[in-house]
């Protein structure tokens, strides 16, 4: 395991841009969590009703099946066919994968079904609430569904997080790339290329991924594209990464000084193996719009590059000792000694 | 026999020659595996993921879809994928550089081990491989770092290669605690996986030699439930397959995943959704009851004349405990559908409603499903209803046909219950069936009541007064049983208020089965004073099961009657008679009492008169 940290987290001093924008994003997100809360749990005391996925699941197949004209995806189409010839055990997959069929949801109540009539009762009733929580929950109002999104909702789906594993993932690359950006290019550069990564990262993503009823929210496609373009600026700096090698031996954790272009190559490879390996229709992870902010970082560094005779780009503050990333595991690591290469064993 | 051809030069003998210079020794184990963590998961893990994602998206969706032959074909070519990058990249660094990029990181080489060579692109190859083997046999045969003396393993022998280091951590030849320390790990691994290894192929022996039990998990995951196919008539369409699971399930031999089943049959043959299915979904949703009042509703709906509804109001009423309305609907309801008739049995028989419980056992008998179900509640049904020869007679008939789990049960039933009567039953064909055992308590499986009730009073019969009663209640988890053996351990010494008083807690327990009831309410009698019955009679009216009311009703009056008691006595029979639950050998008793004369409660009250005078 490698993991970038450079010069570890900057305080609000040097960074102060990153800071605020940390400091958005968790106002935000306790905004929605306390506001958002009630919404939340009843959307999700319907959504995970077996009764309400299993009548979704019977009825979405049948969909499939009269509306050809929205070319649903081959997958999805499969899966209907099974239920439609009575695999019981698909029901609940094709009753989640419904959920992100808008044209589903939007023709919910004109949806024929000559099955079970009172699970179609039972359904439109349930899915009216559904659709009564979703227009009060956060993730809805500011994330960005594609297909009827405001020009607000490309910029606010950056500040919505779904959960704190979410949330606090994103703000920990924020505060260790966005901060040495930060202090590399100013304040105001910083929050032009993070805002532009953003609104890059959604086109990418409502390009690649297309109309979904799942909306789109979190940081991570403008911290790609912060990410990246610090990469891009600093290709061959040393710089300072952890490492774990599974084992609790001496030599076996450390920092290794590794070019910067390292981090940007594992990051792009994991989103570009994640986007050719996840079924669209399954996945939880946006990797098409972690693919569209590298590609506005890589695209800005180039630019900036090109425009070095005019507009030079200073270099990278000097390497310090990490303050705050890994100080708790600092007893336990061998001393940093930037002039050797760190040895193992 | 290969003869060797003596006509050629001998090949020189190679002399062996170490290479190792000053700059040059052994690399450390702990070296080379970091080496080894950093290639494979550093390097290689990344572009195997990368280089293998289209595969893992069609592995994912095949998966999903269940198709398993792409599902196969996917999995290889993803772990051929990962093997030919791993193999590539091991090969092509040893080939050109010597290292791969984690062993240049820790100052590694592989060099040949003799001192003209070069490590040739096969031997590359032939090393990668072979490591690759050593890897997939569980990593064991790379423990040769710590054994051998030149800390050479496999690969390194197979290829003649050496792995040295140029840094200034060295490692030396092993020493010997070193090498027994590797060779007794390595020897304690095998054992344990060779004992592994054993018991997976006894298990899968004995998997192939059960093929019956293979067969039919695979029908039913074909086919719907089992019980279904196996009761259902061959003249019948697989149309009818869901009225059978319903029978089977309101005889209570399936549980609620039969009719799940063979509603996703009907689904598969896309038969259209009727009146049986939407009645079949309320009892599939019974835990919820909107949906499954809903369901009910659709029935009528549907099909307002049909079986289906009146099965669908039947069920309505009795979940709104109108059960008169339950009782009129069965009786006036269509014969035929097989589960009406079986619910109704059921009913009737939770009523003490015998001789409606054996009018629909008649329309039963035609029902192939139902028949074991059948036959033990007639046996039942005559019993209670008093007509105890021809109980007799059924059960002769049904022992030879029934299993002989329920054979078992349905005879202790009646040999408990003959047992009540007289220990002359002992001899009665219900007894003789059931294994009354030795008469130790450890033969005694107290969560059976029918079973137990039988043994215990086999063995009271058998030892009269002179049973150890707390050494029972005292090896008895059953709280109920427990009571009623200290109630009768009290009793044998002598502490009637303390004995009745614990079959009185028999008797208000929630959680006591009725047989236990009905035998506390009969041994509680036995030696109740006037007020005590009096008392056991205020109990009796607040029990809940009428199948307990009944029994225990004709108990109490019989013992009301000799204790010259007769105003309650004629309160119990009024009571039984009005429910048309009365012992028929009892009537003459309560024509003795005078039982047409006016109530005591209809009297003027200036006309009361002691109960004993009326």
């Amino acid at each position: 395991m490698i993991f970038p940290i450079l010069n570890g987290i900057l305080g609000w001093r040097k960074a102060p841009i990153a800071w605020c924008l940390l400091a958005l994003n968790f106002m935000v997100f306790s905004f929605t969590a306390v506001w958002g809360g009630p919404s939340t749990q009843a959307l999700e005391s319907v959504m995970h009703k077996p009764y309400f996925v299993a009548a979704q699941g019977e009825i979405y197949a049948q969909y499939l099946e009269d509306r050809p004209e929205y070319n649903h995806p081959e997958f999805v189409r499969s899966i209907g066919r099974q239920v439609r010839e009575g695999s019981i055990n698909k029901v609940d997959l094709l009753g989640q994968l419904a959920f992100r069929d808008f044209n589903f949801l939007n023709d919910a109540d004109s949806v024929e079904y000559d099955g079970d009539q009172v699970a179609l009762k039972i359904w439109k009733r349930d899915i009216a609430q559904v659709r009564e929580h979703q227009a009060l929950h956060p993730s809805f109002l500011f994330g960005l569904k594609t297909n009827e999104a405001g020009f607000a909702n490309w910029i606010s789906y950056i500040f919505v997080h779904s959960g704190w594993f979410h949330l606090v993932g994103n703000m920990l690359f924020l505060l260790i790339f966005g901060a040495a950006l930060e202090r590399q290019i100013g304040g105001l550069g910083f929050l032009v290329v993070f805002l532009l990564s953003g609104l890059v990262a959604a086109g990418v993503f409502a390009l690649l991924t297309g109309v979904t009823g799942s909306p789109l929210v979190g940081a991570s496609g403008a911290v790609s594209g912060t990410m990246a373009l610090y990469c891009v600026l600093n290709w061959k700096r040393p710089e300072r990464y952890v490492y774990w090698f599974f084992l609790p031996l001496r030599g076996f954790m450390g920092f290794v000084y590794l070019p910067a272009w390292v981090a940007l190559v594992l990051w792009v490879i994991s989103d570009l193996a994640g986007f050719m390996a996840t079924l669209p229709e399954l996945g939880g992870v946006a990797h098409t719009a972690h693919l569209g902010g590298e590609a506005a970082g890589l695209i800005t560094g180039l630019v900036l590059f090109g425009l070095r005779r005019f507009w030079p780009v200073p270099d990278a503050p000097a390497l310090s000792h990490p303050k705050v990333a890994i100080g708790v595991l600092m007893p336990f690591l061998p001393e940093i000694n930037r002039s050797t290469t760190p040895r193992l064993g | 026999m290969v003869i060797p051809d003596w006509t050629t030069r001998k090949p020189t003998k190679v002399e062996y020659q170490p290479t190792l210079g000053a700059s040059q020794s052994l690399a450390r184990p702990v070296d080379r595996l970091a080496a080894a963590i950093v290639d494979v998961f550093v390097l290689v893990a990344p572009i195997a993921v990368l280089v293998s994602s289209p595969f893992r998206r069609d592995l994912t969706a095949s998966l999903v879809l269940g198709n398993e032959a792409e599902l196969l074909s996917k999995s290889l070519m993803i772990g051929f994928l990962a093997i030919s990058v791993l193999v590539m990249y091991q090969t092509l660094f040893h080939f050109f550089f010597q290292a791969t990029l984690g062993k240049m990181l820790f100052h590694l080489r592989v060099v040949p081990v003799f001192p003209d060579g070069r490590l040739s692109f096969a031997a590359s190859l032939a090393r990668s491989l072979i490591w690759l083997f050593e890897l997939l046999c569980f990593a064991l045969p790379f423990l040769a770092v710590y054994s051998n003396s030149r800390r050479r393993t496999l690969h390194d022998r197979i290829c003649d290669t050496i792995v040295v280091s140029h840094s200034t951590d060295r490692a030396f030849t092993p020493a010997i605690w070193e090498k027994s320390l590797a060779r007794g790990f390595l020897l304690l691994c095998l054992l344990l996986f060779g004992s592994v290894g054993l018991l997976q192929v006894r298990s899968l022996l004995s998997g192939l030699s059960s093929k019956d039990s293979y067969g039919i998990l695979t029908e039913a995951e074909a086919s719907g439930c089992d019980s279904v196919t196996d009761n259902l008539d061959e003249s019948a369409g697989r149309e009818s397959r869901l009225k059978v699971a319903m029978a089977l399930y309101a005889a209570g031999i399936v549980d609620k995943s039969c009719l799940v089943s063979e509603i996703e049959v009907e689904r598969s043959l896309r038969l259209s959704v009727g009146p049986l299915t939407y009645l079949a979904q309320a009892f599939i949703n019974s835990d919820d009851a909107e949906i499954s009042n809903s369901y009910l509703d659709q029935v009528c709906e549907v099909a307002p004349e049909s079986v289906e509804c009146a099965m669908s109001e039947i069920v309505s009423h009795w979940s709104d405990d109108d059960l008169e309305t339950v009782d009129e609907l069965i009786r006036k309801s269509k014969r035929g559908s097989g589960y009406l008739e079986v619910w109704g049995v059921r009913h009737f028989m939770k009523q003490a409603r015998y001789p409606d419980a054996l009018t629909l056992l008649d329309s039963l008998n035609a029902n192939r499903g139902v028949a074991e179900f059948s036959m033990v509640q007639r046996i039942k049904a005559l019993y209670n209803s008093y007509h105890d020869a021809e109980a007799s007679v059924a059960l002769a008939q049904a022992l030879p046909v029934i299993s002989k789990e329920e054979a078992e049960d349905v005879s202790s039933w009646m040999c408990a219950q003959d047992l009540q009567k007289g220990c002359d039953s002992l001899s009665q064909l219900a007894c003789r069936n059931v294994n009354l055992g030795s008469g130790e308590i450890r033969d005694i499986d107290f969560a059976l009541t029918s079973e137990a009730m039988a043994k215990l009073l086999a063995l009271e019969c058998n030892r009269g007064t002179s049973i150890d009663y707390r050494t029972f209640s005292e090896s008895v988890q059953d709280a109920d049983w427990k009571t009623f053996l200290n109630a009768n351990q009290q009793h044998k010494a002598g502490k009637l208020d303390a004995s009745l008083r614990l079959y009185e807690e028999v008797l208000t327990s929630k959680t006591a089965a009725e047989m236990l009831k009905v035998e506390a309410v009969r041994r509680a009698a036995q030696f109740a004073s006037s007020e005590q019955l009096a008392n056991l009679h205020e109990f009796w009216q607040r029990l809940e099961s009428r199948e307990t009311w009944v029994k225990a009703g004709n108990i109490l009056f019989s013992h009301l009657a000799k204790q010259s008691n007769p105003a309650i006595a004629l309160n119990v029979a009024r009571e039984l008679m009005g429910a048309g639950a009365m012992a028929p050998q009892l009537v003459t008793t309560v024509d003795s009492l005078n039982y047409f004369a006016p109530p005591p409660q209809r009297l003027p009250a200036s006309e009361d008169k002691p109960q004993d005078q009326e």
